[in-house]
């Protein structure tokens, strides 16, 4: 009986365990859900970034940029290496003047019309490792954000 | 959130088409049964998982099937007319040697099945030898034979 009631014990605290699993996972723990949403503002407002706090490998994570205020023909945007070493992108939207590297870095150039204030850029990447993931977005190399996306196996 | 969406959408779905589907699927299990469930989890898989790899999104959709069945099992012992709508009860179909040809119709057995049942069961012959025969929720016919 003293075996009986251990493992009664223990399926008990299995329920709970279980129970809070799948109401971390509705709300959003492992990847998608309010938990996870995520929005950074440079310092300066110029970049807003949209992003998934926790991913799962080889499945799509959506990052989306937000610039205001540009000015000029031209923008560039950034994204720090280990971001790129780790990550593929399966979608870019819309597609930049010309996308280049730089020290690790993957730049991507856009053109502004002279009334256009404001612009959006469209990601989803693909993690295929987990771990913890420094990222560093940058605009115009003045403006930029840092955050962090975890990766579950 | 997507993924235990999926997997509470598929359990709904699934309990619903296969108590339309009735009990008697279970009874006579041909080989195109068989077959028949295989495709329905290879058409399920693709539902409850999209193109997500992971292993973590697999254990939670895993999880949430468990889950939402001990549910339902805690629910139905707590209300036991949730538990009829959802097993359904035992069904009387053979009292005292008679046939009753309305019940049997409607759940979709004859009186072959019936005899079948008698004779690999109990090793009875005639219908007037049972007592009582009844559908049981887990789609068994059981036999009670005249003493």
């Amino acid at each position: 009986m003293r075996w009986q009631r251990i493992e009664w014990r223990f399926q008990y605290v299995g329920y709970v365990v279980l129970f809070s699993l799948v109401i971390l996972g509705t709300c959003g723990l492992f990847s998608k859900g309010f938990l996870s949403e995520r929005q950074m503002t440079s310092a300066d407002g110029n970049l807003r970034v949209e992003y998934e706090r926790f991913g799962l490998r080889d499945s799509n994570m959506n990052l989306t940029l937000r610039m205001d205020k540009l000015r000029g023909p031209h923008f560039t945007l950034s994204i720090s290496g280990e971001e790129m070493d780790n990550f593929q992108i399966q979608s870019l939207q819309p597609q930049p003047l010309s996308a280049r590297s730089e020290n690790n870095q993957l730049i991507l150039t856009y053109a502004v019309n002279r009334q256009q204030a404001a612009a959006t850029v469209w990601l989803a990447v693909q993690p295929k490792t987990y771990g913890r993931y420094p990222v560093t977005v940058t605009l115009n190399n003045s403006s930029d954000v840092h955050f962090t996306q975890w990766v579950y196996p | 959130m997507e993924t235990v969406l999926r997997a509470a959408s598929m359990y709904l779905v699934l309990m619903v088409v296969l108590k339309i589907a009735g009990r008697r699927t279970l009874l006579e299990m041909t080989s195109f049964d068989l077959i028949l469930l295989l495709i329905i989890s290879e058409a399920t898989q693709q539902a409850l998982l999209g193109d997500d790899f992971s292993v973590t999104g697999a254990s939670l959709t895993i999880i949430t099937l468990i889950v939402i069945d001990i549910l339902f099992g805690m629910l139905k012992a707590h209300f036991p007319r949730l538990e009829l709508l959802i097993d359904g009860g035992s069904l009387i179909l053979v009292e005292n040697g008679k046939l009753l040809p309305m019940r049997a119709r409607k759940a979709g057995i004859s009186e072959e099945d019936i005899l079948l049942s008698a004779r690999s069961t109990q090793g009875l012959e005639r219908l007037d030898q049972i007592k009582f025969a009844i559908l049981e929720k887990n789609g068994k016919i059981s036999i009670v034979p005249q003493s």
